[in-house]
C-alpha cells in the first residue's frame, strides 16, 4: 500500500463537479446533512454488498432498495383509520387496508401486498409489528420524506439505500446518502486492519440471523434486483486517522455489549473520527503545523475561563476549512505555469487553462460569460465562487456533526463551544477502556488520540498565554470526574488513584 | 526582586509596571492577613498555607514577596520543591528536595516558625491537601480591594477614586472570569497610565481593556452617583464582554473570506447605487460613472465613507 498521504490528490477521471476544490481536500464527498447515523447505515449497505472490506479503489456495489418494506412501514398512514373504526375481523381489516394502500404504494411494480395476509393472518399482529418498526426507526421522528426513513439495522433485510420515489420509479438523488458512508467504507478498507474490522462486523451482525430481521424480511418479500453503483472518491491512500478509526471499531465490536447496543457508540465514534479527519485535512492543506484540538468545557454550575477557551477553540476550528480552501486556491500562483500564463499574449485564456487543470474550472462558456479583466480577477472570481459553494454544505460539517455527536453545545451560553454530552463521554469510555484505566491516563489518551483538552496537563499553552488559570483546567477535569462518577464509570480510591471503569468486567479483546 | 519587568504591548497599551511584582505583593498581603487571623486564636496551632496551582512565575513572585518581607518571613517557614525553584534566584533555604506538598502537611516548622508555606503545582495531591489554607487564583481574584490598595500606593489619586477603582474591578470580575495574569497586567497598565500620563481613572479603565481581550473604549464612564456600586460596573462590563469582545474573534476568519465579502458588498453597493441614483435619462448608469471626475456631494461622500469603514472593519 502506498504511503503517499501528503501527496496532493489527482482528479479522478470522469469527475463531473463544477469545482475540484473541496473534493480535492476531503474527497467526493462529505456532506453536512448526512448525519452520523445515516453515514453508518450507508456504510452497512455498502458492506452488505461487498463484505470483504478489501476494495480500496474503484469500489462498486449493489445496495438493496426494499421498497415494499418501506411502503408498509413509512408510507402507510391508514392504521389510525382502521383502529378508529369499530373492531373488525381480521379478514375485513386486511381487505380494507389493502384497498386503502392501492392508491398509495409507489412505484407500482412492487411485489403484491396481498401475500402479507397469508404470512401474518392476524391484522392486529401486523399493526403491532409495523408500530414497533416505526418506533425503533432511525431518526424516526424527523420530517424527512418516507423514502428517506430507515428501520433499525436489525440485519440484512433492514439495510437499503436512500431514494427519491415517484410514480415512474425510484432513483438515488444523494439527498441523505450523500456518500459519507462510502468514504467511511474506503477509510476502513485502507486502514491496516480492514480484515479484522470485516470479520468482527460479520461475527456481530451478519453471521447469526436476527429474529426481528427475519420478520422485516417477511414485510419486504422477495428483493428487487439492485442496480450497481460506483462509490465516491477518497483522496489519500493511507492516513493515521484511518488506523485510529479502525482500532476504535475493532475495540467497540469486541466489547461485551448486546450487538445492537454497540451501534450508538459506533455511530458516535465514527462521527468523531470523520470530524477529526475533516479538520486535520483542512489543517494540513492550510499549512498549519499544529494538529487541531478540541478544548472541552465540562459544563459546571458557574462560568469558568475554560468556557472562553472552548469557545475560541470551536471558532478557530470552524474557520479552518475556509482557510484550507483559501490556501489551496491561492497555491496555484506557485505553479510555474501560472507565471507563464501571466506573460502569455492571451493571459486570461492561459490562466483559465491553468485553473482548469488544477480545479476543473472554468469551462469555455463560463469564461466567455464572465467578462474577466485579468488573470488575478479570474483567480479572485474562482475563490469567491469556491468559498460560496463551500459555505453551503462542506463549511457546515464541523458545526452540524459536532452537535450531532454531542461534542458541541450552546448550553448556558449564547455561542457554541465544545462541551461534551454524557452520550459522547460514554462512547469515549467504551471505545477506550478495557476494564479500568487511571483517570490521568484516560485524559492523556483522549488528548493524544482525539485532541481533547480537558485537564491542566494538556492545556499548558492556554495557561501560559493567560487564557485560563491552571486551577480552571484542574477544576474542569474535576467536573469530568464528577460526571463520570454520576454515570457509574468512575471510581476514586485516594489521591492519584482515580479509575475510569466499565460497569461490567471482562472483555473478549484487549487494547494494544 | 529578580522577576523580569514586563514591557508588553496589548492593543497599543504598553505595560511598564511589573505585573508579577503586583501578584507577589497581593499574595503576600493575603498570606499576612490569613496569618493574623490564625494567630488571633491561641489554640489554633501551626498555620499551613498552600500556594495552589498557580503558574510557576506567579508562585515564585509570591515567594519572593514573602521572603523579602522581614516580619512575614520571620513567622513563615517556606518550602519550595526544587523542580519549581529550578532556574530562579530563590535562596537555598526555601528550597526543599521533597516534591510533594503532602510531606509537610503534618510536620512542624524546623525553626519554630508559626506557619508553613508550601506549593502544589498539579492536581494529584489535591485531596490530601484539603485541610490546608489554599492561596490560589480564585482567592487572588476575589480580593480586588487588595490589588487596588497595592496598585494605588504612591499614586496621586483621591480616596474616592480608589473606591471607584475597587468597585469597577469587583464589577469586572463579577461580569466575567479573568485569569490572575490578565488582571495583574490590566491593573498594572491602568496604574502606569494614570501615573505617567495623568489620565482620569474611568477612561483609563476603558483604554486598557484590550489586555482583557475586550475592545478599547476610552469613553467608558458610569454616572457619578453609581460609580461606587459594583453592580453598575458589572452591568457595564457584562455588556462590553458579551457584545463587543466577540467582535475581536472575527480576526479568526481568513482574510480572503473577508475580501470576498468585501467584493460581494461592493457588488451589492453597486446595485444599490444603480437603484437609488438613476441618470437624468432615467436609465441606470454604472456606479463608477457617477463618482468619476468630481467628488460626490458631501452627504453621499459621507455615506460611502462610512460604508467603506464598515467594509474595513469586517475585513480586518
Amino acid at each position: 500500500m502506498a504511503t503517499d498521504y501528503d501527496k496532493p490528490a489527482e482528479m479522478p477521471d470522469g469527475f463531473e463537479g463544477d469545482y475540484w476544490i473541496d473534493e480535492q481536500i476531503w474527497g467526493h464527498r462529505l456532506y453536512d446533512e448526512q448525519t452520523p447515523w445515516l453515514t453508518l447505515l450507508e456504510f452497512l449497505t455498502v458492506f452488505q454488498s461487498d463484505p470483504s472490506l478489501m476494495t480500496q479503489d474503484n469500489l462498486r456495489y449493489r445496495p438493496q432498495r426494499q421498497l415494499r418494506l418501506r411502503n408498509v412501514v413509512f408510507n402507510n398512514p391508514f392504521f389510525t383509520e382502521l383502529v378508529r373504526d369499530p373492531p373488525l375481523t381480521d379478514a375485513v381489516a386486511w381487505d380494507r387496508w389493502l384497498e386503502l394502500m392501492k392508491g398509495t404504494v409507489t412505484p407500482s411494480n412492487l411485489p403484491p401486498l396481498t401475500e402479507l395476509k397469508t404470512k401474518i393472518p392476524r391484522f392486529a399482529d401486523f399493526a403491532r409489528l409495523v408500530g414497533y418498526l416505526r418506533r425503533t426507526a432511525i431518526e424516526g421522528n424527523s420530517n424527512k420524506r418516507w423514502s428517506s426513513k430507515f428501520v433499525f439495522p436489525f440485519g440484512r433485510h433492514s439495510l437499503y439505500e436512500d431514494l427519491r420515489v415517484s410514480e415512474n420509479g425510484a432513483s438515488n438523488d444523494r439527498r441523505f446518502f450523500a456518500r459519507n458512508g462510502e468514504l467511511l467504507y474506503l477509510m476502513l478498507a485502507r486502514s491496516g486492519k480492514a480484515d479484522q474490522v470485516a470479520s468482527e462486523l460479520q461475527r456481530r451482525f451478519f453471521a447469526q440471523p436476527d429474529p426481528t430481521d427475519d420478520i422485516v424480511g417477511i414485510l419486504q418479500g422477495s428483493a428487487l434486483p439492485a442496480e450497481e453503483k460506483s462509490a465516491g472518491y477518497l483522496p489519500y491512500k493511507r492516513l493515521p486517522e484511518y488506523d485510529t478509526l479502525a482500532d476504535d471499531w475493532i475495540f467497540l465490536l469486541g466489547q461485551r455489549l448486546p450487538k445492537f447496543d454497540v451501534l450508538p457508540y459506533l455511530v458516535t465514534m465514527t462521527g468523531l473520527h470523520l470530524l477529526i479527519y475533516f479538520l486535520r485535512r483542512a489543517s494540513a492543506t492550510a499549512g498549519r503545523v499544529d494538529t487541531p484540538v478540541f478544548v472541552c468545557e465540562i459544563v459546571g454550575p458557574r462560568r469558568s475561563a475554560v468556557r472562553d477557551v472552548a469557545l475560541s477553540s470551536f471558532e478557530s476550528n470552524q474557520a479552518l476549512p475556509r482557510v484550507a480552501v483559501d490556501t489551496l486556491v491561492k497555491s496555484v500562483v506557485k505553479d510555474p505555469r501560472w507565471s507563464e500564463a501571466l506573460n502569455d499574449p492571451e493571459p486570461i485564456n492561459a490562466a483559465a487553462q491553468v485553473l482548469a487543470r488544477h480545479f476543473n474550472w472554468p469551462d469555455d462558456d463560463e469564461l466567455q460569460d464572465m467578462n474577466c479583466r485579468s488573470p488575478e480577477h479570474l483567480l479572485e472570481e474562482l475563490l469567491s465562487r469556491a468559498l460560496g459553494r463551500h459555505k453551503q454544505h462542506v463549511g457546515k460539517i464541523h458545526g452540524s456533526w459536532a452537535r450531532a455527536i454531542g461534542l458541541s453545545s450552546r448550553r448556558g451560553s449564547q455561542r457554541v463551544r465544545y462541551a461534551p454530552t454524557d452520550a459522547l463521554l460514554k462512547a469515549l469510555v467504551f471505545a477506550n477502556v478495557q476494564s479500568r484505566m487511571e483517570f490521568k491516563d484516560f485524559l492523556k489518551r483522549l488528548y493524544e488520540r482525539y485532541g481533547f483538552v480537558i485537564g491542566e496537563q494538556h492545556a499548558a499553552s492556554y495557561i501560559t498565554e493567560d487564557q485560563a488559570d491552571l486551577e480552571d483546567f484542574a477544576e474542569n477535569a474535576m467536573r469530568l470526574e464528577e460526571r463520570l462518577t454520576s454515570l457509574g464509570l468512575m471510581h476514586r480510591l485516594s489521591d492519584g488513584c482515580a479509575y475510569v471503569e466499565l460497569p461490567f468486567r471482562g472483555r473478549s479483546h484487549h487494547r494494544e | 526582586m529578580g522577576a523580569p519587568t514586563l514591557n508588553c504591548h496589548f492593543g497599543g497599551v504598553v505595560i511598564t509596571v511589573n505585573s508579577l511584582e503586583l501578584i507577589g505583593a497581593v499574595g503576600a498581603r493575603i498570606l499576612a492577613e490569613e496569618l493574623d487571623k490564625s494567630l488571633s486564636n491561641a489554640q489554633a496551632g501551626i498555620a499551613r498555607y498552600l500556594l495552589d496551582r498557580l503558574q510557576k512565575d506567579q508562585t515564585i513572585a509570591i515567594v519572593h514577596a514573602v521572603i523579602n518581607d522581614k516580619e512575614l518571613s520571620s513567622k513563615v517557614f517556606v518550602a519550595i520543591p526544587a523542580n519549581v525553584a529550578e532556574g530562579t534566584d530563590l535562596p537555598a533555604r526555601v528550597v526543599t528536595g521533597e516534591r510533594n506538598a503532602t510531606y509537610f502537611r503534618n510536620r512542624e516548622p524546623p525553626n519554630g516558625e508559626q506557619a508553613l508555606l508550601v506549593v502544589n503545582i498539579d492536581d494529584i495531591q489535591n485531596v490530601s491537601l484539603g485541610d490546608m489554607t489554599r492561596i490560589g487564583s480564585k482567592m487572588l481574584t476575589d480580593r480586588m480591594d487588595l490589588w487596588v490598595d497595592i496598585a494605588a500606593k504612591d499614586l496621586v489619586l483621591p480616596e474616592t477614586s480608589k473606591e471607584v477603582w475597587k468597585a469597577a474591578l469587583k464589577g469586572l470580575t463579577d461580569a466575567h472570569v479573568f485569569t490572575v495574569g490578565q488582571l495583574a497586567k490590566y491593573i498594572s497598565a491602568t496604574r502606569a497610565r494614570i501615573q505617567e500620563e495623568g489620565q482620569p481613572l474611568q477612561s483609563t479603565l476603558g483604554y486598557c481593556l484590550p489586555i482583557l481581550r475586550v475592545p478599547r473604549d476610552s469613553t467608558l464612564a458610569i454616572a457619578e452617583q453609581q460609580q461606587r456600586h459594583r453592580s453598575a460596573w458589572k452591568k457595564k462590563f457584562e455588556q462590553m464582554v458579551h457584545e463587543r469582545a466577540p467582535l475581536l474573534g472575527m480576526k479568526l476568519l481568513p482574510s480572503t473570506g473577508a475580501s470576498s465579502k468585501r467584493s460581494s458588498m461592493r457588488h451589492k453597493l453597486g446595485i444599490l447605487r444603480l437603484r437609488r441614483w438613476p441618470s437624468s435619462s432615467g436609465r441606470p448608469t454604472g456606479s463608477t460613472d457617477s463618482s468619476r471626475g468630481s467628488r460626490p456631494k458631501r452627504s453621499l461622500w459621507r455615506r460611502r465613507r462610512s460604508t467603506s469603514i464598515w467594509i474595513r472593519m469586517m475585513a480586518s
